[in-house]
């Protein structure tokens, strides 16, 4: 076989590994990215760079089946760190507000459940941080101390942003009664 | 005003909504096209590949000496180009002299202070492995800083706090405030590990109020004090641990601790779990643990569901968790006041508990373990006076019903002035609490922002050193500037109700990642590249060259860096999941002595 066979050969297999590594994890970490960014763009964006530090990185880890907590812990402090470099000047000119997507047509607005509208919104005025501890803890069932863990705080300060977050949420469930 | 929503309601209906809002993803990418994202880029090193792989260069320029030549040409350009540049550039810079640090710059944005003024000493010692020390001007005074690195048998992971003997730190497996162990010593650089220094079983927290060390055990609550921290005193609070329910541990902890004379206010929240292991007859090895695993299709568990139990390995100050495997399944269900708990595998009903004994709603009891393998959080707490503990009152009307509690959560409990004050969440705003004796409440209304703050600000309050009584609260603002900005300022208050800026009100030039009061005035941050910051009023920061910073050994792998703050000293502690532990003691000596 000569080289440049072999190095075709390596190539194929490396990216086999890398296409079969992706679909294993891609839809969650993207559900885990969507929950924390403001929009489906930002949420590819941190699963991207995730994945691509993660790939680097997978010989550090000693046993694969322990990739799911650290992959979520980097997509999530990526997407914590995309959501807010959005602030930028720049980036707020040129990024449409996030409270005025949904009142765009679309298919999936127009069959959003009423109650939805008032709580995207309070969703939405949550910080980055706020959302990666009630994606982490209230959707993907990671225990406050996992939570902890993978967003790099205290467990205290994790309690303290879902409760926050439950506050604010309640608050506009409330108010968007009938 | 509009009635509150039951919790279980509430929390339904944000489950529903998060799942319905993860789903929102139809315009990316799918997963084929990410993966050749990430083979473009993970997969090409080296730029002349990056560029074949781009374009493919020969159908371009077939002919090679064409190429030759023009990138020759370019490279000659190129370099009469950066000379003539770099001779005007040269001709108009302005000579660059560092400001003394007395001239700090009164700009929000972070500037460089002068670098470290002796050359660092590196000695070779046993335990830790290397020191190194040197010193540095600030503008909060002179900074000796020695750096020591070792490891998890020479270094302690953070939480350093004074003793009469000198320097003490607690450490655990389970991450923040779940102790197992002690580290002391005499001089903030050896330190010896040892044992906890009362006999509970299983993990223990830490805190200092009011002069005295509190130590309380987690799985079974028990609380000691001590003034010395050599002789502890057990309090007893039997009359106010959660009921026994057979099949459910308990585990409680303080949300804060604070005193005023001779009474100290505990407020703890505390929860059930299912024993899943006893339950199940399942073994675990030290480190592992087992919880109901997230449906694999994303939907929200439903009460009757079949729910899988997975066993894997915790360990929380470490970034891999795994492997996760399924064990078991239970079903939980409802009937009456009844929540009945079955193991699938054999087919029995394994536990049963009743939700009036709880104090909990059933349907809100039964939907919380079927989705945790949990109970909800239920809110205790201990008024200690002259050594004996009994119920804490909390500051509103006697509980009604399960919508009322969120509105009783302390998120901040403080001693200030002579009285007790707390900071209840009760949207749109805070509001104000305060107390002499932990019985009687009075509410204060809502805090006095500073001017022109917007009513959603979060505030931290900084731990002041030793407990702090007399000074004031200084707390860490988080303000939404917009719907994606958070801004930080600095707040003070003397009396927990009205705040002002500190210093002049600036923002910051950067976000800090941790923020604490200097030991000898002023403040210490840690910004976002993990640099060291000073401010002697909290808003002008400037870098401390040569101490933490962007080389830190905090990586990807996790981990975390943390300040502690004494009257003798600070400490900077990076803690990474794997390798060797850096600690950085700093000692100020305030300018003008």
């Amino acid at each position: 076989m000569t080289a440049e066979r072999t190095a075709d050969l390596a190539r194929i297999q490396s990216d086999a590994a890398i296409a079969a590594f992706v679909a294993d994890h891609y839809d969650r970490l993207l559900r885990l990215a969507r929950l924390v960014c403001r929009d489906a763009s930002d949420a590819a964006d941190a699963v991207q760079i995730g994945l691509e530090l993660a790939w680097r990185r997978r010989s550090t880890l000693r046993e694969d089946a322990r990739l799911r907590p650290w992959l979520d812990r980097i997509v999530t402090r990526e997407a914590v760190r995309i959501s807010k470099g959005r602030g930028s000047l720049l980036s707020r000119l040129f990024t449409p507000r996030p409270d005025v997507k949904w009142i765009e047509p679309t298919d999936r607005h127009a069959s959003e459940p009423p109650n939805y509208v008032a709580l995207r919104a309070a969703y939405g005025h949550l910080s980055a941080e706020q959302r990666a501890v009630v994606a982490l803890h209230l959707h993907f069932g990671y225990s406050v101390a996992e939570t902890a863990t993978i967003v790099g705080a205290p467990e205290e300060t994790v309690r303290s942003r879902l409760r926050s977050a439950r506050q604010l949420l309640r608050h506009e469930l409330e108010e968007s009664r009938p | 005003m509009t009635a509150q929503l039951p919790e279980e309601q509430v929390d339904g209906a944000i489950r529903r909504f998060l799942v319905w809002q993860a789903d929102d993803i139809a315009h990316a990418p799918t997963a084929a096209d990410m993966a050749a994202r990430i083979q473009r880029s993970a997969g090409v090193r080296s730029v002349a590949a990056r560029l074949a792989h781009l374009t493919d260069w020969q159908d371009v320029f077939p002919n090679r000496s064409i190429v030759l030549i023009a990138l020759v040409a370019l490279t000659v350009v190129a370099l009469v180009g950066s000379m003539v540049v770099g001779t005007l550039l040269n001709e108009k810079r302005p000579a660059i002299v560092p400001p003394p640090p007395s001239q700090v710059s009164t700009t929000p944005g972070p500037s460089a202070s002068p670098p470290p003024s002796s050359t660092p000493v590196v000695t070779a010692r046993p335990s830790p492995s290397t020191v190194i020390t040197g010193t540095a001007a600030t503008a909060i005074g002179q900074l000796s800083w020695t750096r020591s690195t070792g490891d998890s048998t020479s270094i302690p992971a953070g939480g350093i706090f004074e003793t009469p003997d000198g320097f003490a730190a607690f450490e655990g497996e389970g991450g923040c405030c779940h102790y197992d162990r002690l580290w002391t010593s005499a001089d903030g650089l050896e330190w010896e590990l040892g044992p906890l220094p009362v006999a509970a079983a299983g993990a223990v927290g830490h805190r200092l109020a009011g002069g005295e060390h509190w130590i309380w055990s987690y799985d079974e609550f028990r609380v000691w004090r001590s003034g010395d921290f050599a002789t502890w005193t057990e309090i007893d609070i039997s009359a106010l641990r959660p009921p026994a329910i057979s099949g459910v541990e308990w585990e409680v902890w303080p949300d804060s601790l604070a005193t005023v004379g001779l009474t100290t206010l505990l407020p703890w929240r505390y929860s059930g779990r299912l024993a899943l292991a006893q339950l199940l007859g399942i073994p675990l090895e030290p480190g592992q643990v087992l919880s109901l695993e997230q449906r694999q299709d994303g939907e929200p568990a439903v009460v009757g569901d079949v729910r899988d139990v997975v066993r894997y390995r915790r360990a929380t100050r470490r970034a891999d968790e795994g492997p996760r495997v399924t064990v078991g399944s239970i079903r939980v269900t409802v009937e009456g006041s009844m929540v009945t708990i079955t193991d699938l595998g054999r087919g029995v009903v394994v536990a049963t508990i009743d939700s009036d004994v709880v104090g909990l709603p059933a349907a809100y009891l039964a939907d919380h373990i079927n989705w945790y393998g949990s109970f909800p959080d239920v809110r205790g707490g201990a008024v200690i006076s002259n050594g004996n503990a009994g119920p804490l009152s909390y500051p509103l009307a006697p509980v009604t019903g399960e919508s009322d509690r969120a509105a009783l959560e302390f998120s901040h409990l403080s001693a200030i002035d002579g009285r007790f004050v707390a900071l209840t969440d009760e949207p749109p705003a805070q509001r104000v609490w305060t107390t002499t004796d932990g019985l009687d409440w009075e509410s204060l209304g809502s805090p006095i922002l500073p001017q022109g703050t917007e009513a959603e600000a979060y505030l931290d309050v900084l731990d002041r050193p030793g407990g702090g009584p007399g000074m004031p609260l200084i707390a860490v603002a988080e303000i939404n500037e917009t719907e994606t900005v958070q801004r930080q300022e600095l707040w003070s208050s003397v009396d927990g109700v009205t705040w002002l800026h500190v210093g002049e009100g600036r923002r910051y030039g950067r976000h800090m990642l941790n923020i604490s009061h200097s030991p000898t005035g002023g403040y210490l941050g840690i910004a976002e590249n993990y640099q060291l910051n000073v401010s002697p009023d909290g808003t002008a920061w400037t870098i401390v060259e040569g101490v933490s910073g962007p080389g830190s050994i905090v990586d990807l792998h996790g981990g975390s860096v943390g300040v502690s703050v004494t009257h003798k000293a600070a400490f900077i502690h990076e803690v990474p999941n794997r390798g060797d532990r850096v600690i950085w003691m700093l000692r100020i000596e305030p300018a003008g002595r």
